[in-house]
């Protein structure tokens, strides 16, 4: 069977379509609001955008017909919502967070349609994974502040001059190509399972071990770089992938037994994790301080109702962090929780596409990617709503795909791109790397 | 309600539908493609047949992840005419017997040099053992596992 080369997209673009309006609608409003009128140059930069993913739907149309409809449509629907978002509640960032969103456009095209196949991930995954490591170690040593954070804030950043960008975020992509390069070597074995005591089967030990070890020490220096979402984050993802591949429920008993022990360590060794869990129980009793963010984050989500008090309108920007780790809850205030809910939903078809890529992925590596990425997602996602709501301990991680942040935009990008090349059934041939 | 007013409630009411109609065309799409997949299943059930894999090769040029498609009765052993062959050392000529007997599985050593055992548990040799889906069989140094997703064993 030869491969259809070029094919119409009626879905993607009709999604893209719905997309635009979405996306032009939420720039109309915080203009109409502030100007009682609409120009052209307010909707200049959502048009941009816009137009950048309309470009890469025609490439696609062109190049990749077979690719999945619903990646390019919701990052052209979140890109949209989050440049208007961050122009309103971070006036200050706007010109770069429209240049980080076309950025992020060219990243996917690159990643989707570009010359490099997964395999060559797959070929380096020990390379990337050294490297990966020595970037955090790095940061480490030389590591700082965001632009204009307080003293002693966790120092994430490295770069040089103006430029900058946090590591922890690449290490994110960083450990689930080499875990699944890893796993992928190794399934049948990791699933066996090792000695025996007694009608207990041991986990396999010398197989578990390099992987413990790449976990523990990114884990590490994370937690002493106090970057505690990424942290949790990380521990996620590798252990969603594990029992993905083995379907152990022991590996995965033993591994929360273990974060359980770490976490109550922490808590009695850390300030911050104390702190955290503290202001997670009870917010109020240190509303003006250390629970301050959380309380004024409470509140805007409260304010916002059923319905929402309209883009433009509300008053998110009390919120401290509110166009990176609490822009949930500015869409819970202007969206209400119609809004809210809509968006996690949103959230909901993106893990449900990731997942059918990774079920239909040819090969097991690729397989294993696409759940890799789907999973890595879904739980930053999780793990910040979850903050955001009180629901969980809040952990200062970015929400894809919305929050502003250069580093965190780009490699989901890349993780949508990656899902997009993974969607292509033409574009691997089977066989080949053993 | 001012003309201002009025133009606010339009852009605030289409981000929602438009939200929404977002998630309909998708759990739309989702339907057609469940649809489509039961009509496609009849088709594809005949891929699904029972199958060993190779999980050691021991010293025969089988690599790990080796997949045989084995019928209702199957030879193993080291000679030629076996249904599933493993050149190893360890492996006899006529080696074992795996066949399918009242809905299940079966596995009888045909008295091996080196033996069979189910899940590392040694069987004796002419008494015939269940072999469920999922189970591990080693012949010598090989070890196989049995898989047939239609059994849910």
């Amino acid at each position: 069977m030869t491969p259809r080369v070029r094919g119409w997209r009626p879905l993607e673009g009709a999604l893209l379509a719905v997309a635009a309006i979405v996306a032009l609608a939420a720039a109309a409003a915080p203009a109409l609001v502030r100007d009682g009128r609409v120009v052209p140059s307010d909707l200049g930069a959502a048009a941009a955008v816009l137009a950048a993913y309309a470009a890469l739907h025609v490439a696609m149309c062109w190049r990749a017909p077979d690719a999945d409809p619903f990646i390019v449509p919701l990052l052209a629907l979140f890109g949209g919502l989050s440049l208007t978002l961050v122009r309103r509640l971070a006036p200050d960032f706007a010109t770069a967070e429209l240049r980080w969103q076309l950025l992020a456009v060219g990243a996917v095209a690159v990643v989707a349609l570009g010359p490099v196949e997964t395999r060559t991930l797959q070929r380096y995954r020990y390379s990337l994974a050294s490297a990966g490591i020595a970037l955090v170690g790095v940061t480490l040593l030389f590591g700082r502040s965001a632009e204009g954070a307080v003293a002693g804030a966790p120092r994430l950043w490295l770069g040089v001059g103006s430029l900058g960008f946090q590591p922890s975020e690449v290490m994110k992509l960083v450990l689930i190509v080499f875990l699944a390069g890893y796993i992928d070597d190794r399934r049948e074995l990791l699933s066996e399972g090792g000695p025996r005591i007694g009608r207990w089967r041991l986990p396999p030990v010398p197989y578990l071990a390099p992987l413990a070890v790449m976990l523990g020490l990114s884990l590490l220096m994370l937690v002493v770089q106090r970057d505690l979402g990424a942290a949790l984050l990380l521990f996620a993802i590798t252990l969603g992938m594990l029992y993905l591949a083995t379907l152990r429920a022991d590996v995965v008993a033993v591994a929360l037994a273990a974060f359980a022990g770490g976490a109550i360590y922490l808590h009695g060794h850390a300030e911050i994790v104390a702190t955290r869990a503290a202001i997670w129980l009870d917010p109020w009793s240190a509303s003006q301080d250390a629970g301050y963010q959380l309380v004024q984050g409470l509140v805007a989500i409260a304010s916002g109702g059923v319905v929402g008090t309209g883009i433009g309108r509300g008053q998110p920007g009390i919120v401290p962090a509110v166009h990176t780790d609490y822009i949930f809850a500015a869409v819970a205030e202007e969206l209400g929780v119609a809004g809210a809910a809509a968006v996690l939903a949103v959230y909901g078809v993106l893990a449900w596409r990731g997942f059918r890529i990774a079920l239909g992925a040819r090969r097991s590596f690729d397989a294993l990617l696409a759940a890799g990425l789907t999973i890595g997602l879904a739980f930053q996602e999780a793990i910040i709503i979850g903050g955001n709501l009180r629901l969980m301990p809040l952990t200062g991680i970015t929400l894809p795909f919305l929050s502003y942040g250069g580093s965190s935009l780009l490699i989901c990008a890349v993780c949508a791109g990656l899902l997009l090349r993974i969607s292509r059934p033409s574009s691997v041939p089977d066989g080949g790397l053993a | 309600m001012t003309p201002i007013e009025a133009e606010l409630l339009f852009a605030r009411a289409l981000v929602l539908i438009g939200l929404y109609a977002f998630i309909g065309l998708a759990g739309y799409a989702a339907w057609r493609e469940l649809r489509q997949a039961r009509r496609a299943a009849p088709a594809a059930r005949g891929a699904h047949a029972a199958r060993l894999i190779v999980l050691e090769g021991g010293a025969s040029d089988r690599m790990p992840g080796t997949q045989f498609g084995i019928g209702p009765i199957v030879r193993i052993g080291r000679d030629i005419d076996n249904d599933v062959v493993l050149a190893d050392p360890t492996i006899s000529g006529r080696h074992a017997l795996l066949a399918r007997r009242d809905g299940g599985w079966w596995i009888e050593d045909l008295g091996s040099r080196n033996g069979v055992e189910v899940n590392r548990t040694r069987l004796s040799a002419g008494m015939p053992f269940v072999v469920r889906s999922g189970d591990t069989v080693g012949l010598g140094a090989v070890r196989l596992r049995l898989v047939c997703p239609d059994e849910t064993a």
